[in-house]
């Protein structure tokens, strides 16, 4: 079993190498970590999925005062309104 | 820019490439985390009145399953976090007038525009949505058992770690202006 395991794990990180995508794989190390046999099925299961970059751009956009007030706007007209809010 | 093409301009440009592994079954799963509803009552602040209003609208559901369990024994479980999703087909409509649509979706797509989320369709979301993240709120359970409010579906692992991704780096991300006792600072 640990053979096993420490074959796959090779396996992993040349995939890990040629894909630059550490996370997938952290998350699933993490996972299954007490069942080894899930482990490599699951590792393999995850990288037949959409893999998806989670980093976020370091500088945000910040939105013009023209830019909330059409956001605003766009909230207003997909709600319902049912009922307006009234002075105590 | 027509509905069609605004919604084809940023589907190209999401950080993922399959919009139907976004979303999963949500047969069996209890409120929580991940569930879409639609018609969700909700308290919404208006500015031009400067009062609360009391809105209906599509919601994605914030709070963990387990601190909504009406079954589980404990205080404070009345209340759920949810988030607002305004409909793509709205948000173009009112954003039609922008000076530079393309380059205002593609900064939404690649998330640099951090409280807004794009989330690809759902029925009846033929378009998909936007999660509003500044304005999740919270509202009673009793809302999800209201008439007329349905469970639109769950989305599957991709997409909750896209959406749980937007929150941490709403919520979460190292302040940009040092508090007393950080790093740096005396």
């Amino acid at each position: 079993m640990l053979q096993l395991i420490s074959a796959d794990l090779d396996r992993l990180q040349d995939i890990q190498v040629y894909l630059s995508r550490p996370i997938v794989f952290c998350e699933a190390l993490e996972l299954n970590v007490p069942q080894p046999m899930e482990l490599v099925g699951n590792a393999f299961t995850i990288l037949e999925r959409p893999i998806l970059d989670l980093a976020f751009p370091t500088a945000p956009r910040a939105l013009t005062g023209a830019e909330r007030q059409m956001l605003d706007r766009a909230f207003w007209s997909s709600v319902t309104v049912i009922h307006e809010g009234e002075e105590g | 820019m027509r509905l069609e093409d605004a919604y084809g301009f940023i589907s190209k440009h999401l950080p993922y490439q399959d919009g139907g592994a976004f979303y999963g079954s949500a047969a069996g799963l209890s409120l929580g985390a991940g569930l879409l509803y639609s018609n969700v009552r909700q308290p919404a602040f208006n500015p031009g009145r400067n009062l609360y209003s009391t809105v209906k609208s599509h919601v994605y559901v914030v709070t963990h399953e387990c601190d909504a369990d009406q079954r589980n024994d404990r205080a404070f479980i009345d209340s759920v976090l949810v988030c607002p999703i305004i409909p793509y087909q709205s948000f173009i409509g009112d954003c039609a007038t922008h000076p530079n649509l393309p380059g205002f979706l593609a900064e939404i797509a690649t998330r640099r525009v951090y409280r807004l989320l794009y989330i690809p369709p759902i029925d009846p979301l033929e378009f998909g949505g936007v999660l509003y993240l500044n304005r999740i709120t919270n509202v009673h359970v009793s809302a999800f058992s209201e008439a007329g409010t349905l469970c639109l579906g769950a989305v599957a692992g991709i997409g909750l770690r896209e959406v749980d991704a937007a929150l941490a780096n709403l919520l979460l991300r190292e302040k940009a202006q040092p508090l007393t006792g950080m790093r740096g600072q005396q």
